[in-house]
């Protein structure tokens, strides 16, 4: 409560307030727009921040944040294209309501179930991260390179497809993490001579390359410059009932629970607790053969749980500097870009700092809503905007973020080699997500590794003899030896259900 | 050759790269009983790994996918590859203004394929967006971007 009237000063400023209405239209837009995402808008922004004092700067990141969730539904009621992957489940159900002429209703329900999830989301995030944060003090270097290491096991383990190529995008991420000057003494390594890269490369010329320049690439290369037409439809009123909404109270609250669960452990996210919040409404209902065919259950099934993902994955990120995703790895970079570090010590140093971050979360899920609400009728020109204007603003703008992070024409160089990479590596199939985790998390995970076997008597055998540390490592590496194994198990099961029933036989 | 097994050995090439310099690091003087080398080795270690992994794997027959990109959207990337390697050049020698516009210029043409933009009103869009770039990041957010060489010459 203590900070309460600073937050609210610091928030309600014209400057800022201005910052975080921009940042949740600019998060909707790019969010709405399919082939942009809110990870994108806030990789764009960044260079904006540099001049700014931490707490408008990040206000205006977090802001973006939540639009760009946000926004990804309007999409799909709209065009049946998810904006972001966190909407693709809402899509199964959004499309068909508004083929059936129900527009309004599905980004209604859309907007409502987004703000629930995100609002009290971020409240429970709030109260939880400061106690997680005490909690996180009193861990040692073990157990901190443990949770790193769960963090990146995680999120390989979730490589679609093929884990190979997870791990080798995380070996990848370390090895550009190690690039400069090493943690602790300071060698400098891989630097090849370069003054540019005693101090490593830099964090904004690798995201910004990764994330941006690849993906201009990849869309130009694939032709991906225009959007399907819009459906045409009268916007008018909420859309919904309140019956409605309290006949799916049950659905809501459920569906609010798998949201911040999922987006407290590290590499699941928006995207996967909506398929699993889908799955679980449809499994409960008593009429499951309407899905598919525009149900509103599921809307507000998916909506509230991809935006409660928000508060949830905010949780490790502001008490143990993880990120949860790669949007919040982002965060995580633009903090440490500001000059805070991330972890259980940012609440406990920058206590004001750490609220203000909750209070624009706060913030912009309100903004968001009356946002939506107001400009719903705007929608549909939305996704008219034109691809061969925006991208080379996009790509101009990456170019002016790089080379004002350093001022040195070096880091536009380091921003087209990473962009390279970052396009050769989508030819390869190889995750761009655990590279990035990898790369941000590499000098945090190497201190911890140095120090735990420093501190040690006996060494590296430290990690394996402390409890939470040993549980840790084991779960990791379960995590990975399963996603092994996952296919082959999926493959025996399909084998068994496949082959005629002996029993069946006999008779 | 299959792509995955081509990835395989481009990447075993560079682990291995990277376990030779590895070695040939510097001893530090500061360093602690896990040196600087420790890191970058298991990195590259995990890295030749996965390299063999790929290269040694079986090939599902059934998984064939699509092709990444046709030829024509492999000659859209090199194209647009060419023209954002030149921006850094144009960058140094001829300053922000002109660097920003003649890439939005050359940027909108590429992505209007159907041509539909007139040359006017690209040129236009494309002095508007870098004029209020320009006085955004120079005057409001005090962020200086180069004037290019060739007038820091002219200017002596």
């Amino acid at each position: 409560m203590e900070y309460l009237s600073y937050v609210a000063a610091s928030l309600l400023s014209p400057g800022t307030f201005g910052l975080v209405f921009a940042g949740t239209v600019l998060g909707i837009i790019f969010g709405a727009i399919p082939g942009l995402t809110g990870a994108l808008a806030i990789v764009i922004l960044l260079p904006f921040t540099y001049a700014m004092p931490p707490e408008p700067g990040i206000a205006l990141l977090v802001a973006i944040y939540v639009g760009g969730i946000s926004g990804g539904f309007i999409a799909s009621a709209l065009i049946g294209i998810p904006g972001t992957p966190a909407s693709v489940a809402t899509t199964f159900e959004a499309w068909p309501l508004a083929k059936k002429g129900g527009v309004m209703k599905a980004l209604g329900i859309g907007m409502v179930a987004s703000f629930i999830g995100t609002f009290f989301s971020c409240l429970i995030a709030l109260f939880l991260s400061p106690v997680i944060a005490s909690f996180a003090v009193k861990l040692g270097p073990w157990e901190i390179f443990g949770l790193c290491f769960l963090a990146i096991s995680l999120i390989v383990s979730l490589s679609e497809g093929n884990v190979t190529k997870g791990l080798a995008a995380s070996a990848i991420g370390f090895l550009l993490g190690s690039v400069g000057a090493a943690p602790i003494c300071g060698t400098v390594r891989f630097s090849f001579g370069l003054q540019g890269l005693y101090s490593g490369i830099p964090l904004a010329a690798t995201m910004i390359g990764f994330f941006a320049v690849s993906q201009i690439l990849v869309d130009f290369g694939k032709g991906n410059t225009r959007l399907p037409e819009v459906t045409k439809a009268k916007l008018r009123g909420l859309g919904f009932t309140f019956r409605e909404m309290r006949e799916n109270t049950w659905n809501i609250l459920r569906s609010f629970g798998i949201g911040v669960g999922i987006g407290f452990l590290p590499g699941l996210g928006p995207g996967i607790s909506s398929f699993v919040a889908y799955a679980k409404a449809k499994s409960a209902s008593k009429h499951p053969e309407e899905y598919g065919k525009g149900t509103i259950e599921g809307i507000w099934a998916t909506e509230t749980a991809n935006n409660a993902t928000v508060g949830g994955a905010i949780i490790p990120m502001m008490s143990l500097g993880i990120p949860g995703d790669s949007t919040t790895a982002l965060l995580l970079g633009a903090l440490t870009i500001q000059g805070m570090t991330p972890g259980p010590l940012l609440m406990e140093n920058h206590p004001q700092f750490s609220y203000v971050l909750f209070g624009a979360l706060l913030l912009s899920a309100v903004l968001t809503l009356i946002l939506q609400f107001w400009g719903m009728r705007f929608f549909p020109k939305l996704l008219q905007i034109k691809f061969h204007f925006l991208m080379p603003v996009i790509m101009l703008i990456c170019f002016i973020g790089a080379y004002s992070d350093t001022n040195s024409m070096f880091t536009l160089v380091l921003l087209l080699v990473c962009g390279l990479i970052g396009f050769l590596l989508s030819w390869a199939d190889i995750p761009l997500t655990p590279l990035i985790l990898a790369y941000i998390l590499s000098p945090l995970l190497e201190t911890q590794l140095r120090r735990g076997v420093s501190y040690s008597r006996i060494g590296p055998w430290e990690f394996f003899t402390r409890p939470l540390s040993l549980a840790l490592l084991l779960i990791s590496v379960f995590s990975i030896v399963y996603a092994f194994l996952k296919p082959t198990l999926k493959r025996r099961k399909a084998a068994v259900a496949a082959s005629p029933n002996p029993r069946d036989g006999a008779r | 050759m299959k792509k995955d097994r081509l990835v395989g050995m481009v990447l075993g090439i560079i682990s291995i790269a990277f376990l030779i310099m590895t070695y040939m690091l510097p001893k530090s003087k500061y360093s602690t009983a896990v040196g600087p080398e420790v890191f970058p080795y298991f990195a590259a270690g995990g890295l030749l790994l996965c390299a063999l992994g790929l290269i040694f794997q079986r090939e599902d027959p059934k998984k064939a996918k699509a092709p990444f990109l046709d030829k024509k959207g492999w000659l859209r990337v090199l194209r647009l590859g060419g023209l954002l390697a030149l921006f850094p050049v144009i960058f140094i020698f001829l300053g922000f203004i002109v660097a920003a516009f003649a890439l939005l210029f050359a940027m909108i043409r590429m992505f209007d394929a159907e041509r539909k933009v007139p040359l006017w009103k690209n040129a236009a869009v494309s002095g508007i967006i870098t004029v209020f770039l320009y006085g955004l990041f120079t005057y409001l957010l005090k962020i200086q971007l180069p004037q290019g060489a060739v007038l820091d010459f002219i200017k002596g």
